[in-house]
């Protein structure tokens, strides 16, 4: 049955893509809905889903990530790979609708070229997909044979190194990855075939067209797919250095054998590491489900480490929660960033210390403890408190990520104490408060504060701490105010330690002097921290 | 820092270096040392002369606007603990949620010394919800590397606390939590401290000024003795000590004690 995706284009309904039947009829992509009906009138329709296709293919690009080092997403036509105005570039380029996949120095894996792309269609056709392979030296070369090429013998779609330019001559010039209108042009030159354009003299082929971008965009791509050009692709999936990998023949589908996997992975990687005198900073551990799906797990460390036993811990955590589907065929563990670790480390120390039962041991627990609890939580949320250079009491210290150094007691003394009393705990922003205080700076004698009063028996100050004229604070709002920073300066503060009939401490501070800061707005009194 | 007349006044072994004595023949875990108040009348009616340091211990504001001062009270026992631990193990885990840090505010490094606690020492755990507080507290606990785990939470069912408190007994971490004054009471903690601010003392030279702060402190449980005990305690921020406030409020609450008749 004839079956056809229609998109809205400019205001049209448009077929996008068709099944085999339709394009028997001799319906073709592009054709407008009304035509195609009045040619085909059994045509069934269904409303093409751009963004889910390119999250499907990007879903199997990073699967077929298997296959290769380097995968990429493939556009059928990207207009002058070299330059481009923006908006030509956005007209010309399509939807993704290939893979590539970079397999130099992994064929071997395989049993070699051959059975590698046997082994990939073999899969891809498991998933009930219809697969066009080729295989060549070029990612251009590459992406003709698996278009251009109608035999479904996997013997015609793999080039043999060396033989590009022979294989490619016979194919049409719409394999290059050109814009439709590029290829008419030459159709019109009479250039039907890659052969044909590569015995044109170059000289005379830049000057047949109307314009420079479009020759160069011809000769580059015509470049590219021989060999000569060379072409710079960004892989879905950064390559890493340091990664081990472990193919299974039968799908494992039990969570404890891909946990005695994931063991032996470790191993693995903290071999490679060490060789390297690397310790890693990031984990990425990869599931490749037999269903032609991908899980990717994550891992932060807190510092550099090649501990298999920490790498296991910190990934059985997660893994716990992973579906594992029809089974998992293929593990990949890398370590996509690392840090120079050396030699002197780890487990000997460890065993040494833990016989000992000494603390050494627990600063490895610490950091394992760091490691979980920011995998889970966020980096940014298991924090510890630094000291900052600064007099305003709530830049005074910031909170940094404990992965920013490693939790050890610190070694610089605590800079001096400046001034009066601190509390222990501050709001995380000064609260606007009613305050009933003498003027001008007398200490509050009656405080209202979320919405209760209490009057003041006891106070200490004023600490008077003035903004740092050389960094521009904006001012805080008054409780009348609804902008939460106006565009105000700073203003100096004073500071009072306040305590209340039933004991309770506060520490709060007036905005503004009487008399000399009044100018832009009345001084006004904030609730900054607590003591009890 | 202020000279402390019971600092220089004290008998030869104070509990301080009785504290640094067995600090220092640590050798399997923190589970020899007492926790101790540092207050001779509360210890002693404590069981194991002190606060049991691989348990959950409760600690709850008298009202909401008292949070502040059990936070307190629950930062500066910890700060006793870590002391007492080898200084390479004195690392304290703090949790609590984005709206407890919102209400009550969060650690703030330069006043925690007042509290004789090293911000150093501290690893901040703000979560979204509460379920991961209980999460990381757990975590920290089973970790058993730190010196112990304070964490704030809004919300307490049996079985979480049951966790808590199987994990603080196992691997021997004290784990003290802070919860709000209206939530019903975990029965499976081994203590339960009821947190109010009290007037603080009188300063010395101005009566003006704020000096030693108060808590007025009720043991509303504890695990193998009578509770309802209250004390007034006093926080000196110079030695880093509790010491009893009004020993006289505590006879009030004895039976018989307070209906004598005066002649």
């Amino acid at each position: 049955m004839p079956l056809a995706f229609v998109e809205a284009v400019q205001g049209r309904l448009t077929l996008t893509a068709l099944n085999r039947a339709a394009r028997r009829e001799g319906l073709s992509p592009g054709l407008a809905l009304a035509d195609a009906r009045a040619a085909v009138p059994g045509l069934a329709t269904l409303p093409a889903e751009p963004a889910a296709d390119l999250s499907a293919l990007r879903r199997l690009a990073l699967w077929m990530s298997r296959y290769g080092v380097r995968v990429v997403l493939e556009r059928p036509a990207t207009g002058d790979p070299r330059k481009s105005k923006a908006r030509q570039l956005r007209a010309a380029i399509g939807a993704p609708d290939g893979i590539g996949i970079e397999i130099t120095g992994v064929a071997h894996l395989f049993g070699g070229e051959k059975d590698l792309l046997a082994d990939l269609v073999r899969r891809l056709s498991g998933f009930g997909l219809t697969v066009r392979p080729g295989l060549a030296d070029t990612p251009g070369a590459a992406f003709a044979v698996a278009r251009a090429i109608t035999s479904g013998k996997l013997h015609d779609r793999i080039v043999p190194p060396g033989e590009t330019a022979a294989r490619l001559a016979p194919l049409p010039v719409a394999a290059l990855r050109l814009a439709p209108e590029t290829v008419m042009l030459l159709h019109r030159l009479g250039l039907k075939t890659i052969g044909q354009l590569a015995q044109v003299p170059r000289p005379n082929l830049e000057r047949r067209f109307n314009s420079r971008d479009v020759g160069a965009a011809v000769l580059t791509r015509l470049d590219q797919a021989l060999g000569v050009a060379g072409e710079p692709a960004r892989s879905l999936v950064p390559p890493t250095r340091f990664g081990v990998r472990r193919t299974f023949a039968e799908p494992l589908v039990s969570s404890e054998g891909v946990m005695a996997a994931l063991g032996d992975l470790a191993t693995g990687l903290a071999e490679t590491l060490a060789k390297a005198e690397a310790g890693a900073r990031r984990l990425v551990f990869a599931l490749y489900r037999s269903d032609g799906s991908l899980v990717r797990i994550p891992a932060g460390l807190s510092r550099p480490s090649r501990e298999a036993g920490h790498f296991h811990r910190l990934l059985a955590d997660k893994l716990a929660a992973v579906d594992l589907g029809f089974g998992v065929d293929l593990m990949t563990l890398a370590a996509p960033a690392t840090e120079h670790l050396g030699a002197a480390q780890t487990a000997l120390a460890d065993l040494a210390s833990s016989r000992a039962g000494d603390v050494a041991s627990r600063a490895g627990d610490v950091a394992l403890l760091i490691d979980r609890l920011a995998s889970r939580l966020g980096m940014d949320r298991v924090l510890r408190l630094s000291p900052h250079a600064s007099h305003l009491p709530e830049q005074a210290e910031v909170l940094v990520p404990v992965f920013a150094e490693p939790a050890s007691p610190r070694s610089d003394p605590p800079p001096p104490k400046r001034g009066g009393a601190r509390p222990p705990f501050l709001l995380p922003h000064p609260e606007p408060v009613a305050v009933v205080a003498e003027i001008p700076d007398g200490p509050p004698a009656r405080l209202e504060w979320r919405r209760r009063r209490c009057r003041i028996v006891r106070a200490e100050g004023p600490e008077r701490i003035a903004p740092e004229w050389w960094q521009p604070l904006l001012g805080l709002a008054r409780p009348d105010e609804t902008e939460a920073r106006p565009k105000r300066r700073a203003r100096t503060r004073d500071y009072y330690t306040i305590e209340d009939e039933a004991g309770r401490r506060y520490w709060v501070f007036r905005e503004g002097l009487y008399g000399r800061e009044e100018s832009e707005a009345p001084p006004a009194w904030f609730l900054h921290g607590l003591f009890a | 820092m202020r000279a402390d007349p019971e600092r220089s006044l004290a008998p030869a072994p104070t509990p301080q270096a009785r504290e640094r004595a067995s600090a220092c023949s640590f050798s399997h875990g923190p589970a020899g040392r007492p926790w101790t108040l540092g207050i001779e009348d509360i210890d002693r009616f404590l069981p194991g002369h002190g606060l049991a340091p691989g348990g959950l211990h409760e600690v709850k504001p008298a009202t909401p606007a008292d949070t502040p001062a059990a936070q307190a009270l629950g930062l500066a026992l910890m700060a006793r603990w870590l002391r007492a631990a080898p200084p390479r193990a004195r690392l304290l885990l703090w949790a609590a949620t984005w709206r407890d840090i919102g209400e009550a505010g969060r650690p703030y490094g330069p006043g925690l010394a007042a509290l004789g606690l090293d911000p150093a020492h501290l690893i901040l755990i703000e979560a979204r919800r509460d379920s991961e507080v209980l999460w990381a507290i757990e975590e920290g606990l089973r970790a058993g590397a730190l010196a112990g785990v304070v964490g704030s939470v809004a919300k307490l069912g049996l079985t979480a606390a049951r966790r808590l408190a199987l994990a603080a007994a196992t691997y021997e971490t004290p784990c003290l939590l802070l919860t709000p004054a209206t939530l019903p009471s975990v029965p499976v903690a081994m203590s339960r401290w009821r947190v109010g601010a009290s007037p603080g003392a009188r300063h010395a030279l101005d009566a003006s000024l704020p000096a030693q702060m108060r808590f007025h402190l009720t043991l509303e449980r504890c695990r193998g003795r009578e509770a309802g005990r209250s004390w007034i305690v006093e926080w000196s921020d110079a030695s880093f000590r509790f010491r009893l406030a009004a020993p006289l409020a505590d006879r009030a609450s004895r039976p018989g004690f307070a209906r004598r008749p005066a002649g």
